[in-house]
């Protein structure tokens, strides 16, 4: 099938005109070529309109050719893979490229909301905040028409396909932006001898090389390129990096880029990330981002066909694209009229150049005649008309007053240029603010040079190419330690020349200051006369620069405008900071490879397979994988916790402690270390046995808990919660090497050493006798809170017998990479008692029954003596967290104190988090008297029953109050006991 | 001899992987029945086991802050200011529990906690800088460099020990993890186990 | 993000710590027995819009706890040492 012609397609450019790309725009099938961006494939297709704004749904085209386009905004890509707000004239053209317009509805040319415009007088700057406000519940009504009218483009709900991933780079020197600045700042650099990354967003290297026929010393622009290309090429020490867009400029010279890997590939490859996100550290970097081109304003100036000069002079000599037929040119810049030229002796009908200057170089002015070219000195365009296109201009003497006569010129398209912004966004995000310069009339970067970067080329204000080229040598050199002069922004002589924003009649039409956001002159005017003065609060009140482009056209005319209505020196007024990024990112770049499964990172127990090949359904703990339950024939969560729970209490079961933090602890000062740290003793502890422990922070607040087993005189083992794990060895670590440091202890993390199974219940005992034929598991031998070791067959073992269920059970170690081999062992032994596995769900339903703390009670507000651990309390010892705990709130009788709470209604299930109230059938209102802590279905007892903290719990115990929840809505009777539900005396784990 | 289980083995898989055309860019090996083991020392003993150190192993130097100290079967790599680790084959292990007494310090086997990979190529500085911040150019990190760093959370130490040739070690528990993040990650270079 | 010079290790990112609050502070002795005095250690705090001197705990280089100088406005870190001044004396 052969291509549809490209009517504005001429000769020149950089395209390939042997591989054409098919793609697709609204549906229509088009063609462009490798080279292409999307942007300039459609003007070689003649397709002007591309999208519909933001507010006023007017008719818009492609203004720019790079970063700055506010208009071209296209959702790019389909199914999972759509991307909204896509800018057509940064994304490279590929066979398949599929793009709609935005915005509109039903379709491009016929758009229903551009009714909108018909209520412009409404839409006006900060019109979210003056509507419906009465009656009461009417902006709830009509918020959901009015975002669904606003907004632009649509992404989609369904999961990212693509990968990304992070990389971190170190080096000498990085430069951003591959124009004659930074090419020469790269290479002076490379060599002498340094590290140098180069970054480039763009997928061609050259910059403003590539848009326009520059010269440098003799040769012509390309040329220069070609050579310094090739010598680049030469240099080991370099990286360049194109498609990467240096998005952000952090402290200590830290640099984020974003690099499209993929995002130009009909087909990408599935083992390589679509973007990759850099850490960029820099010695030192060079910024040689250039300028941006600056727009005039004047009524209707988002037309179709209305964009910047030297945009549709890098379509003509990048793209070899035509971007009209009839031209008019408005500009201050002597280089435009250079455009101007080539266009008229290349066959194209310049109507006119407009310039508000009177005094035009007579170089320029003689060719001007020479070629035939309408020359309006002095003038100004007030006005635009077209429908969906421009047709025709009003032009006026600068010196007329706002109701002057004027006259009218037919045109296709209207090339403006006001004068050149530095980007200067990098930075200002590094909180160095931008400083105006008059004979720029622009903003220069605030520092141009400092100890870790510079700027160089246009950024620093420099214009013609020779200066940028020698300035930027001078740039590097300095940043490298060649020179010592720091070179400096350009100062450019100061001339009269009239300001590029004039005082427009209302009758003009819109006049566009942000394009993107839909904000003309008028919302800033009307920001000011309602009292929104300073350059924060007009961009916040109007949205000006606040669009995806972040007011890269629009922020300097605000800026001079705002100048103008307030009769301030615009070097005074002040700028808003840039912040990150540059450009928009994809969130996937942000994410890199933590998604899904690998958002955080989990661990798993050494049993972990044993536990899967058992059948065990898995949760998270913490940053833990661990068994939660092992169904049997189909039984969900409940039925098998409930099961193992009685089997437990019956028989003997089996669960993986693996998780619990698990510290080495040794030195002659361990003891005295301990003593410290826990609220109770432990100098007296004999060798071979172990204790509970409880740990206070330094506010009185119990921190954590834990058994620790004393293995010799100088040598403890002590474990923590599974989650406090790492907080309670940094505060261990933390006492000792600042607070203690004549303390000789070391610690050491074996968490990951050993592997761990309880075994508990009646038959526990004779499962390890059975597990491990030969040793004596007698109380004699092995007394309640003793401890072990030992070798059988080789593997080795230790056991200390202690009890977080309540039965008689052991704690059962071996090294990690055992633990496979001891489960075999175990569960052999357990065969001939019954033996079952538990999960994590029926460890819980367990010590709830035993009215055994755990996280949801050491929730950081909670005393020992709330607890109910007041008498573990030592009062021959000072420790951590002793003399706070006294203070006179932590002591009060009305604190909330762990009791246990049984539903008058057995049947009956409480949540965690019911409020608890009186039970004098009053309404509940307030703070409530405590909250239920823990819950749980009890086999032993046959009810559900629900730890909790209540006011004075212990002196109510036996009194009937309420646990209530609004949410769910319920109001349950419970009656306060002892959270000892079960073998209150103990006596279960002493058999 | 017991076999000790490395916590990769449900998700090692032999051979090649990725996107290659003709070389792999990663080689990954498990280096498996190490010795790791930890000793720690009060500050005042330092001197005194410095000594003891490099006449015991006839070392010319004692190793300093990110330099491997390379003896006949393994590496000594100081893990902190008074913290000195051994990682290779069996044998010092009776040596250094007799030499550091309980005046000086302590010493904690840690060979289960841990799970070591050696990773070889033509692209393995490219992989490991998709994970580990550390400067790794020639200069900052050359053969014998070693650092303790982390990589997405996780702690691991990272040894220079060719100028291709690391070695990974890192936490048993994380194990998973850590091979997730690098075989996606030499998937665009091309891997293989062996 | 922060990079912080960690006198062992060298110039590491700030994910490789854990922050540790002022380090102006300094622990009563253990056995003081003024609720005053270990109110005004636990909770009073200066919050200066300049240099703050502070705590930085190395958790996956090597475990030392830090005393870093930082500006809290520019991020600017000017000083770091060895909380345990005896620290790496050998």
């Amino acid at each position: 099938m052969s291509p549809k012609p490209q009517k504005f397609r001429t000769g020149g450019g950089r395209i390939d005109r042997l591989k054409p790309l098919r793609f697709k725009f609204d549906g229509h099938e088009l063609y462009g070529y490798e080279g292409d961006t999307l942007a300039s494939a459609l003007l070689a297709n003649g397709q002007h309109l591309v999208g519909r704004s933001f507010k006023y749904h007017r008719p818009r085209g492609i203004y720019t050719a790079g970063v700055d386009e506010p208009n071209a905004l296209v959702g790019l890509g389909t199914k999972d893979q759509v991307t909204p707000n896509v800018q057509a004239t940064s994304q490279e053209l590929y066979t398949g490229l599929t793009a709609v317009s935005q915005n509109r509805w039903p379709s491009l040319k016929l758009d229903a909301l551009s009714v909108n415009s018909l209520f412009s007088r409404f839409l006006s700057a900060g019109f979210y905040y003056k509507t419906f406000m009465w009656p009461a519940g009417a902006w709830e009504f009509y918020e959901k028409f009015i975002r669904r009218a606003a907004g632009i483009g649509k992404g989609t709900h369904l999961p990212d396909p693509d990968s990304y991933e992070h990389v971190h780079k170190h080096t000498d020197l990085l430069v951003i932006g591959s124009g004659p600045a930074g090419l020469t700042a790269a290479l002076t650099a490379a060599e002498a001898g340094k590290q140098v990354i180069l970054v480039e967003q763009d997928f061609e290297l050259g910059g403003s090389l590539l848009n326009r026929p520059l010269t440098v010393g003799n040769i012509s622009g390309e040329d220069w390129l070609k050579r310094r290309l090739s010598e680049l090429e030469v240099f080991k020490n370099v990286t360049v990096l194109t498609r990467t867009t240096a998005f952000g400029f952090y402290e200590q010279n830290l640099v984020g880029c974003v690099e499209k890997v993929q995002d130009h590939l009909s087909i990408p490859n599935l083992h390589v990330p679509r973007q990759r996100l850099y850490h960029i550290r820099a010695q030192k970097v060079v910024l040689a981002t250039g300028a941006l081109e600056r727009p005039f304003l004047f009524g209707n100036n988002d037309l179709p066909g209305i964009m910047l000069s030297s945009a549709a002079e890098t379509y003509l000599h990048r793209f070899g694209v035509l971007t009209g037929h009839r031209p008019i040119f408005y500009t201050n810049q002597d280089a435009a009229y250079d455009f101007a030229f080539a266009l008229k002796t290349g066959g194209t009908e310049v109507a006119a150049i407009v310039d508000p200057r009177r005094d035009i170089p007579s170089a320029l002015f003689q060719k001007t005649r020479a070629l035939g070219i309408p020359l309006y000195p002095g003038s100004r365009i007030v006005r635009a008309e077209g429908y969906q296109r421009v047709r025709k201009v009003l032009l006026q003497p600068v010196k007329s007053g706002r109701d002057g006569k004027g006259i009218w010129r037919d045109c296709d398209s209207v090339l403006h240029s006001a004068g050149w912004n530095p980007v200067v966004h990098l930075q200002s995000q590094r909180g160095i603010k931008p400083v105006f310069d008059p004979g720029l009339n622009s903003y220069l970067p605030g520092a141009g040079i400092t100890a870790d970067h510079g700027c160089a080329g246009s950024l620093a204000g420099y214009e013609e190419t020779d200066a940028v080229v020698s300035q930027a040598r001078k740039v590097a050199k300095y940043l490298i330690g060649q020179i010592k002069t720091a070179p400096r922004n350009y100062k450019k002589p100061v001339h009269d020349t009239p300001p590029v924003v004039s005082d427009n009649s209302p009758k003009s039409g819109k006049t566009f200051v942000d394009l993107q956001h839909d904000v003309t002159t008028a919302d800033i005017a009307q920001a000011q006369l309602e009292g929104f003065k300073s350059v924060e609060h007009v961009k916040r009140y109007t949205t000006q620069g606040m669009a995806s482009d972040q007011g890269k056209l629009g922020n300097v005319n605000t800026l001079e405008l705002l100048a103008n209505l307030k009769g301030e020196d615009q070097a005074l007024l002040g700028t808003t900071t840039f912040r990150p990024p540059f450009t928009p990112l994809t969130i996937g770049a942000i994410a890199g490879r933590s998604v899904g499964a690998e958002l955080s990172p989990t661990r798993l127990s050494p049993f972990h397979e044993c536990h899967r090949r058992a059948g065990a359904e898995f949760i998270t703990a913490g940053d833990w994988i661990r068994s939660w339950y092992y169904p049997k024939g189909g039984e969900d969560v409940i039925a098998a916790y409930i099961r193992e729970t009685g089997a437990v209490r019956k028989s003997v079961g089996m669960v993986d402690v693996s998780s619990l933090g698990k510290i080495d602890i040794q030195g002659p000062d361990a003891a005295e270390f301990l003593n410290r740290v826990y609220i109770n003793g432990w100098k007296a502890l004999p060798i071979g046995k172990a204790r509970y422990g409880l740990m206070l922070r330094d506010d009185g607040m119990v921190m954590d808990d834990g058994t620790t087993w004393r293995l010799g005189e100088n040598h403890f083992f002590m474990t923590t919660t599974t989650t406090g794990a790492a907080a309670v060895m940094r505060h261990m670590e933390y006492l000792l090497q600042v607070d203690w440091p004549e303390l000789k202890v070391n610690l050491t993390s074996v968490t990951d050493e050993w592997g761990g199974m309880a075994i508990a219940g009646p038959s526990s005992r004779k499962v390890l006798e059975s597990s491990f034929q030969g040793i004596d598991f007698s109380t004699e031998a092995v007394p309640h809170m003793g401890f072990l070791e030992f070798e059988s067959d080789g593997l080795p073992v230790r056991i200390c017998r202690l009890s977080f269920s309540g039965e008689l059970a052991y704690e059962v170690y071996t090294r990690a990479g055992y633990a496979e081999l001891l489960w075999d062992q175990l569960m052999e032994g357990g065969k001939p008692h019954d033996m079952i596995l538990y999960g994590s769900e029926a460890l819980g339903a367990l010590r709830i029954e035993k009215g055994h703390v755990a996280g949801p009670e050491l929730d950081g507000r909670t005393t020992a003596d709330d607890l109910g651990l007041g008498r573990m309390q030592s009062s021959k010892k000072a420790y951590v967290g002793n003399i706070l705990k006294e203070r006179e709130g932590l002591i009060a009788e009305t604190r909330e104190q762990l009791v246990g709470l049984m539903p008058v209604e057995g049947a009956v299930a409480l949540k965690a988090g019911f409020i608890l109230f009186e039970g004098d059938g009053s309404e509940p209102k307030g703070h409530g008297l405590g909250h239920v802590t823990s819950v749980t279905f009890s086999p032993a007892l046959g009810r559900h029953i629900a730890l909790g903290l209540l006011s004075e719990g212990r002196a109510r115990e036996g009194t009937l109050i309420r646990a209530v929840s609004p949410v769910d809505d319920m109001s349950v009777d419970v009656k306060v006991c002892s959270p000892h539900f079960y073998d209150p005396e103990g006596e279960r784990m002493h058999a | 001899m017991l076999e000790r289980k490395s916590p990769l083995s449900q998700i090692r898989i032999m051979g090649k992987f990725g996107h290659f055309s003709e070389e792999i860019g990663l080689t990954i090996r498990e280096s498996k029945d190490f010795t790791y083991l930890e000793m720690s020392f009060w500050d005042q003993a330092m001197p005194s086991l410095r000594s003891k150190f490099l006449e015991l192993f006839a070392l010319k130097d004692f190793p300093e802050s990110g330099l491997t100290i390379t003896l006949k079967g393994g590496r000594l790599i100081r893990s902190g200011p008074a913290r000195l680790a051994y990682y290779g084959e069996p044998g010092p292990e009776d040596v250094l529990l007799a030499m550091v007494g309980g005046d000086e310090g302590s010493v904690v086997s840690l060979s289960h906690s841990r799970c070591a990979l050696h990773l070889s190529g033509s692209k393995v500085k490219d992989v490991l800088e998709r994970g580990i911040r550390v400067n790794l150019g020639e200069s900052a990190f050359p053969v014998g460099a070693n650092a303790f760093t982390e990589i997405h959370g996780m702690s691991v130490l990272l040894i220079r020990t060719g100028a291709s040739d690391y070695e990974l070690i890192f936490m048993r528990t994380t194990a998973r993890n850590i091979w997730t993040w690098l075989t996606e990650t030499a998937a665009q270079f091309g891997y293989e186990v062996l | 993000m922060l990079r912080i010079d960690c006198p062992f290790c060298g110039l590491r990112d700030e994910t490789e710590f854990v922050y540790g609050g002022d380090a102006s502070r300094k622990r009563p002795d253990l056995q003081e027995t003024s609720q005053d005095v270990w109110n005004d250690h636990v909770f009073l705090r200066d919050n200066p819009k300049g240099p703050h001197l502070e705590y930085w705990f190395h958790q996956h280089g090597c475990r030392s706890w830090l005393k870093v100088q930082r500006d809290v406005a520019t991020h600017e870190i000017t000083d770091v040492r060895f909380a345990d001044k005896e620290k790496g004396q050998g």
